[in-house]
């Protein structure tokens, strides 16, 4: 009987021990967690993020939580827009334009749709491979909705918003044509 | 004044990461997050193959290559459900599509809360893999919250879990400990962003701000004419800077606590109505309010309080007690 009371209490005391412990490492791990947000998101591993064996394991923690993320909303890059132009031409000479400045609302049945080609824009205009397969990949979407074309032109443009002080109403904004393609069927 | 001793500071740490805590905010947290990830799925839902789709704007093969060796894309899911019930790639995605609402759904009620979670995390980690190029702050911080919700005792407070008896209402450190990381966490992403704001010239003159409501981008109204009154863009980018910055601070004096919160969600709002950013404006809304809402209604219940024992005490013994 006295036997199995100390077996019990040796049970309790263990799964006590172990019970401390747990929670001693579940802090630690949310302090490290909440330490390498810290440091990354203040640019303190920015020289040194792409230069070692933690580069796959940062990736990897970042796309599983994405808490190692930068957070400079609006910062860098706001007043340098894009515009992506496409120009389908069909059978019978007819040529239908679309432009993300005019909304891609031909193709997106809610603005939250179609805010996501804010990233997209951002995403082709600063990788030039990817400009090239996103080209294709939207100019077979095209040609997929229209049964009748033969050629679509894809082009990119940069923009650049004159600031508030240079402001003129009514004046062209200025653009710069920085990517075009087409894509011809004959 | 002093500075505190360390066995002071040690205490005030203990304290603040170990006090117990109601797990209502976490409760509410889950709702807002699963709730969100459901309205964010059905507005997307008629663009759905669009996005995801074999024939989408991006198809699988370039998004694919985009992806690193631990992302699983939606083609891996139509492989699987086409091996499992010969579904055609366009049942997939929409199959997918309902699994999702399934899975926040599951989350939203709180039974067996956790399991959920991971489902809602997995079918969100499967969206940002397949659409890298489309994706940006409000699935972001989605991702985080969906992460959290796994981890986090969320199922202690307006859940099924709770109501059968499968989790215990009762405070926990668990509680504490999560509450605390987020709000942390909501503190380190205001202050970065404020931070940033604040090494840029161009937000100190008002020009970032003038120009995110004038590009086609984010233009909702015709916004030029604010370029004959450039201080209130200046204004109004030193609200931002200081409202960001400031959270870190402001959101932990109880005096202050509600004015900053109402500052933020202001904010919020403002990107909602003037950039048409409305989903990511609701995003960042709902966690401030998860992380610091129930502080900030208990301040604001507190002076309520007071202010009814001031009304019931007499005058006179007001006169007294003010000298």
């Amino acid at each position: 009987m006295a036997a199995r009371g100390e077996d019990g209490l040796l049970r309790q005391a263990l799964s006590h021990y172990i019970r401390l412990r747990m929670k001693k490492l579940i802090y630690f791990l949310a302090f490290f967690h909440l330490s390498v947000i810290a440091v990354v998101i203040f640019h303190g591993l920015d020289s040194v993020v792409h230069k070692g064996w933690w580069e796959k394991p940062l990736a990897f923690i970042c796309s599983i939580n994405y808490s190692i993320w930068q957070y400079g909303f609006f910062s860098p890059d706001v007043g340098k827009s894009s515009e992506v132009k496409i120009r389908v031409f069909e059978d019978g000479g007819s040529v239908k334009e679309y432009s993300t400045l005019n909304g891609f609302d031909f193709y997106t049945h809610h603005p939250e749709s179609l805010n996501r080609f804010y990233g997209f824009k951002h995403h082709t205009a600063t990788d030039t491979v990817f400009q090239d397969l996103c080209a294709r990949s939207v100019a077979t979407r095209m040609l997929n909705i229209h049964q009748d074309a033969w050629r679509v032109d894809y082009t990119m443009r940069s923009i650049h918003y004159p600031r508030i002080s240079q402001f003129k109403p009514g004046a062209p904004v200025d653009t710069v044509a920085f990517y075009l393609t087409t894509f011809q069927l004959r | 004044m002093t500075l505190p001793t360390l066995a002071e500071t040690q205490k005030h740490l203990k304290h603040f990461w170990e006090e117990p805590l109601s797990p209502e905010p976490l409760g509410l947290f889950r709702i807002l997050i699963s709730g969100f990830a459901l309205l964010q799925a059905f507005l997307w839902l008629p663009d759905w193959l669009a996005f995801f789709g074999p024939d989408a704007w991006i198809q699988w093969e370039i998004s694919k290559a985009l992806n690193a060796a631990w992302h699983i894309h939606i083609r891996e899911v139509y492989l699987l459900l086409h091996a499992a019930f010969g579904l055609t790639e366009n049942q997939a995605v929409m199959a997918f599509f309902w699994f999702y609402v399934l899975s926040a759904s599951g989350l939203l009620l709180g039974l067996y809360t956790r399991f959920w979670a991971f489902l809602t995390w997995l079918g969100h980690f499967i969206i940002m893999s397949s659409i890298p190029s489309f994706i940006y702050g409000v699935d972001i911080f989605l991702h985080i919250a969906l992460f959290y919700l796994i981890l986090m005792p969320s199922n202690k407070a307006y859940s099924l879990d709770r109501r059968l008896g499968i989790a215990s209402g009762l405070p926990s450190w668990g509680v504490t400990l999560s509450l605390r990381v987020l709000q942390v966490h909501m503190c380190l992403v205001y202050l970065s962003a404020g931070y940033e704001k604040m090494l840029a010239p161009d937000w100190w003159n008002g020009n970032v701000l003038w120009r995110s409501l004038v590009q086609p981008d984010f233009r909702q109204y015709d916004l030029t004419w604010l370029a004959k009154f450039p201080w209130i863009t200046m204004l109004l980018s030193w609200f931002t800077m200081l409202i960001e910055t400031g959270y870190c601070i402001g959101m932990w004096i109880p005096k202050v606590r509600v004015f900053w919160l109402l500052g933020i969600i202001s904010l919020h709002v403002g990107i909602m109505v003037f950039l048409g950013l409305g989903l990511f404006g609701t995003i960042m809304i709902l966690l401030s309010i998860s992380a610091f809402g129930f502080a900030a209604w208990k301040d604001v219940q507190r002076w309520i309080r007071k202010d009814r024992q001031l009304d019931s005490i007499p005058d006179f013994e007001l006169d007294r007690a003010s000298g």
